[in-house]
Parts: structure tokens; sequence; C-alpha cells
């Protein structure tokens, strides 16, 4: 159902191929962790919180160490054209207030929204879905 | 004592013995006398065994008796002599293996016909058999031969939330039901961090256990489901999850017991480049089989693969992962399901052009039996595909999500065991709002479609209504919740006495949380 940031491809990991499988007895990361990092330059949900000709585009630096924490990020580029639902492979292709994510239905430009019903809300029967950055939802 | 008669005994020459043994009803006499011996009286030529018969002593010599012969005047039990109480002993010729206290039928003939000594249409289920109460289950349940007796789905009109107010948001990954209570599966955000959490419910979405959430996944890393499915002991579920570095998401699996504890470690199913996202389960009776999209071969395109992979019972992988969808188009949001003659599976597809609807009809070891099939309508935007079992056919749910379409209604349509067509798509929702999230029920002759509509004052309820196996419309669209703050992405399962358990997501107290509600099944008073 939640929508996911697109920005990432991951890292290539020799995929498995043989019977050999891994198990996970319990949390590696003992103790209370950390909370993600959040470098927010700029606000998605205000379409003037950056210069003319460029949006707020939030993204993803993912942990690249077990245990490691998220880098949630907000910045200014120059903004795409792309609108609501039209594929797209990186958040800069999209326009103003819109970002690209996984939706599990091909990755689509969609209109950022809150999650805690404050406007911006979702129009044309869609619904404000949950993505991996918590602080901003998707219309989707 | 006259012991002369058997001097052939006596000659062994334990005196004292013989002095007793002989002529007396002891174990070493019973080895001795009987029939042909010489003897004095009857009482000298018993063997001390009813059954075959008593033996007596005719002109010195014992002879047998006639064995006991048990007849039945029953011809649905058949009559044995019980030697421990000395008496004929008559016996059902057919089976009560469920002990429910109704027989089977003899082979070849219909529950309760003439001469089938038996009338439970199932004797591997107690709570079948004649006079039992019907339920909505699609089962003939009281072996009238009438599945459900027409019953119908009402709304219980009472929802509950189960997502806890420490994780927010929250929505629904699945619903399983264990014949005991459901198994809830949702995931939500805790201290930044989504994670899945599980409860178990009773009937009415209360928590059962101390405490009745709980946290399924405990590394601090982002997971989102999950997927989950009771196999008759215990329940498989499946997620996605980014606790190991790296960035992508992959596929994690666990069983967990009717209480929701799980059975062992947490286990990774995917080791890929990329994300690995939006998995299903099912159980086949005998395996898990799981379903997922795939980045690993399209890293940086924005295309995935479908894969799939087998475990067994002990929730081992069989096999490395399976690719399952060859081409370089674009292949998500599988759903997998098990039907008794193989797996069905559909998903989202861009190989026509846009967003359509595909389904894959296969055996359990994921060989196509034909070629995949374009299930949605030619030019229609086509997601959220959904996939049931009814009885004789695999039935197809999705929603039109094109942003020009003038429809954005729930559709279906059904594929035989083959994947061959039995009925082409149909609209299941007509209005001109939305409808979207369509999520189905089974019932055999029957089938409950759920889905989340805003046809009511602009904001999301979930509807359902019944339609027939061809999907024929048997009931109005029907508003399950009323509640104004948004109710989408209901999924569903069979639950207590015919009940549709139903979990959703919910904004109506604000903050976004995974709700229940039920569909109760009200059979009509027969006369």
């Amino acid at each position: 159902m939640g929508a996911r940031d697109a920005g990432d491809t991951g890292v290539d990991i020799p995929y498995f191929d043989t019977n050999v499988y891994d198990v996970y007895r319990g949390n590696p990361c003992p103790g209370t962790p950390p909370p993600p990092v959040r470098m927010y330059t700029c606000d998605p949900l205000n379409t003037s919180s950056c210069p003319a000709g460029q949006s707020c585009y939030p993204s993803i630096d993912y942990p690249t160490m077990v245990c490691g924490v998220e880098t949630y990020r907000t910045d200014c580029f120059p903004a795409g054209t792309s609108g609501q639902d039209t594929f797209c492979m990186f958040g800069t292709q999209c326009r103003v207030g819109f970002s690209c994510f996984v939706t599990g239905a091909m990755n689509r430009c969609l209109r950022l929204c809150r999650l805690d019903g404050r406007p911006p809300q979702c129009d044309n029967g869609t619904v404000c879905e949950i993505s991996d950055i918590p602080d901003f939802g998707a219309c989707q | 004592m006259s012991r002369w008669s058997h001097p052939w005994v006596c000659v062994l020459g334990v005196y004292t013995v013989l002095s007793v043994g002989c002529g007396a009803r002891s174990g070493l006499r019973d080895m001795d006398a009987g029939p042909g011996w010489e003897c004095l009286t009857n009482a000298e030529c018993s063997d001390g065994v009813y059954c075959n018969g008593v033996e007596t002593c005719i002109e010195g010599r014992c002879a047998p008796g006639a064995p006991v012969v048990c007849m039945s005047t029953d011809p649905c039990s058949t009559g044995a002599c019980d030697e421990s109480t000395r008496a004929c002993v008559y016996t059902p010729v057919t089976p009560d293996a469920d002990g429910d206290g109704y027989r089977a039928p003899l082979p070849g003939f219909p529950p309760g016909a003439p001469g089938s000594c038996g009338n439970d249409c199932n004797d591997h289920d107690p709570n079948i058999h004649p006079g039992a109460r019907e339920i909505c289950n699609g089962i003939d349940d009281n072996c009238d031969g009438i599945i459900d007796n027409n019953a119908t789905l009402t709304p219980s009109g009472m929802d509950v939330q189960v997502s806890t107010s420490s994780i927010e948001p929250s929505e629904p990954g699945g619903l399983a039901y264990s014949g005991e209570s459901y198994l809830a599966s949702y995931a939500g955000y805790e201290d930044s961090k989504s994670h899945v959490y599980t409860a178990t419910l009773d009937r009415m979405g209360a928590g059962v256990g101390m405490p009745s959430q709980v946290r399924l996944t405990q590394p601090p890393a982002d997971a989102f489901g999950a997927d989950a499915v009771w196999n008759g002991t215990e329940y498989g579920v499946v997620w996605d999850d980014r606790r190991d570095p790296g960035g992508g998401y992959e596929i994690y699996f666990n069983r967990l017991d009717p209480s929701g504890q799980r059975l062992g470690p947490d286990l990774r199913v995917t080791y890929a480049p990329g994300f690995s996202l939006n998995p299903t389960v099912d159980w086949t009776g005998s395996e898990w089989v799981i379903a997922w999209q795939d980045e690993r071969n399209e890293i940086g395109s924005g295309s995935y693969q479908i894969f799939l992979q087998r475990l067994d019972a002990e929730g081992r992988l069989i096999l490395p992962n399976q690719l399952f969808t060859h081409g370089r188009v674009d292949d998500e949001s599988p759903v997998i399901a098990a039907g008794p003659e193989g797996l069905g599976m559909v998903w989202m597809s861009l190989r026509s052009g846009g967003r359509a609807v595909w389904f894959s009809a296969m055996d359990n070891t994921f060989n196509r039996l034909l070629p995949d099939q374009l299930i949605s309508p030619a030019g229609q935007e086509s997601v959220g595909a959904n996939l049931v079992w009814n009885h004789d056919r695999w039935t197809i749910a999705w929603y039109d999500d094109g942003d020009s379409s003038p429809d954005h209604e729930v559709w279906a349509a059904t594929r035989d065991a083959g994947g061959v067509l039995r009925t082409a798509p149909v609209r299941v929702s007509m209005n001109p709002n939305y409808s979207r999230y369509p999520t189905m029920y089974p019932m055999g002759d029957r089938l409950a479609v759920v889905w989340a509509d805003d046809r009511i004052d602009g904001a999301y309820k979930i509807f359902y209504r019944m339609v027939s196996r061809d999907l024929v419309p048997l009931t109005p669209e029907t508003p399950v919740t009323m509640a104004p703050g948004g109710s989408v992405y209901p999924t569903i399962s069979r639950g207590p006495a015919g009940d549709v358990g139903i979990l959703f997501r919910d904004q109506r107290m604000g903050p976004i949380q995974t709700w229940f509600t039920r569909l109760v099944c009200a059979i009509p008073v027969q006369p």
C-alpha cells in the first residue's frame, strides 16, 4: 500500500542463488535506536519554499551499515515537468509539489500531501498514502 | 480325584501340578482338554472360549461347539461376537471419522440416500453434519444440499481501532483467521521507523492476550506489511524490510503460532540489489508460496519483475528465488493464491502498454498452465488487482485508475482453473465517484466484494455487495463503515460463525490508524 521514495537504487549485492539462507534471531541493534537525521532545507509541501523555477524534493539517504540511521533530506532542485501519475525514475522529473514514488503500480510522480489531514490534501479520488519518509505523504 | 484317564499328561511326572491341573479348570488343563479328548462330563471339554461355541462331551469324547453367529437385522451394522462380554456386538458399517455423531455414507452413495448408511456430507469436519448451523462460508454446513441456505452478509455497525495510538500513521497489511481468533498485521510508525505489528483479535475485534499488539519486526529499520495466511496450524507472514545495509528492501518470512508468537527467527527470502517489495503469501496444503516484485535485474530503470518462492512447511526455502516474468517491461504488485488444482496469480503489468491486470494459472511448482492472460479491458488503467478461488474458478477484481477515465469503478472477471475465460470483465461498482481497493470473500455459489468508495460526502467508506459466481449482482452496493474520516485499503478474512472480518485504514479520529469491522452472516429463517 505504501509509497516508497524512488530515488535510491541500492547497492549491488550478489543475490542469493543457493539453498543457504539467513535467519534473524532478534534485534541486532540493542538499545534505543537513534532517530533518523532530518536535513530539511525547504518544505516540499510549500510550493514557494524554493526559488523560482525550482521545487523542493524529499529524498532518503539509506544507511549503509547494520543499525545505521536514515537521513531524510529536502532540497531545492530545478523543477521537473511531469504531473500526477506520470512515469518517473527521479523526483526531479516531477513538477512543483510532486515527487517520484515507488507505488506498486509503476514508479510515478505523485502529489505530496500531509498525513495529518491538513492541506494540501488529495483530490480526484486519490488518498494520501504513507511513504517511507513519515513526514510526507503522496496522493495515489 | 481320578487322574488315570490322562496318563499321557501325567507321565510328565510333575505330580503335584497335575494333581491340581488334571480335571481342574486351570490353564494347563485347558491346553490339554478339548475336542477329541476323552471325557466324562461337558465341563471337562470346555476350552473357556465363548465365541467358538460350547464344547460338549459326547460318547466319552469332547466335541467342538458351534461358533456364535451374530446376525444383524440392520443392513448398516455388522455383528461380531465379543469374548469379553460374551455377547454379540453390532458395529456400524460406516465411520464417523470426525466424531460429530454423524456417519459418512457408503462409497458410491450420496449422503442420506436410501442404503447409504450415513448422512454426513463431510466426515472430516465436525462442524459439518445434518442439523449443523449454516453459516456464510461457501460450504453446505447442514448437508441439505444447499450452500449457505441463501445467507447474506450484513454490516455489524461496530468499528474497532486496532493499532494503538503509540504508532502512527498505521495501515493494514493482512488479516487471517485461525478458527479461534483473527491475526491482524499492520505497519505503523514508531519513533520515525515503520515496523510491522500483529494483534490477535476476537470476533468483535477486541485484542486477545497481553499485550494484544506485538511488534513483529525488531530491528530499527523500516518494514511494511505483512500479508498473512493461516495453514490450519500456524500463520505464515511475509513483509518487506530494509534491516540489512545497502538500502534495498528485502522480503522476509516467519511463522506464527495461533497467539501470534513467532515460531522461529525471521527468514530472509531475497538477497537482491535494489528493492524487493509488496510480497504476498498463501499455503498450498503442503508448502508456503510467496510472490513479490523485484528490481534486481532492472536497477535504475524503474521496472520490476515478479519473483516467486516456495518454502516447506517448516519455512525453509525450496530452490532459489524463481523469476516469473522474463520481459523487460514493468510487472508489479502480485497477488498469489492457492486453489485445489494449482496456483493463480494476478499482477499489474505494462506489457500491453498502459497499466493493466494480468493473470497466470500455474501448478504448485510454478509451471504455467497457459500463457499469461490479459484480464482488464484494453485501454483501461487497471491496478489494485486481487484474486480468490471460488468453488470452480478464479475470480479477479481490480479498479480503473485512469485520471481521464469516466469510470473509476471496481471491476471483476473469472477464469477457470486452467486460466480459460469464464466471465468477461464486468463492473462491480457503479457510481459517479471513485471505487477502489477491491478484495473478495469466496462463498462458493456467491462472492462478497469489499472495496473503498467515496460516493457519500466525498469521503471514502468501506462498501460491499454480493455477486453470483458469474458476477451477477445479488445485493445493492452497501456501506459497511459510515465514519467521515476516510476508510480505505480493506483486507478481509473469514471469521467465526460465518463472519467476514475487515481490516482497514481509517482517519476518523485524526491520526491514520488500522481499524477492524465485520460483516455478520444472516441466514433467512427456514420453514
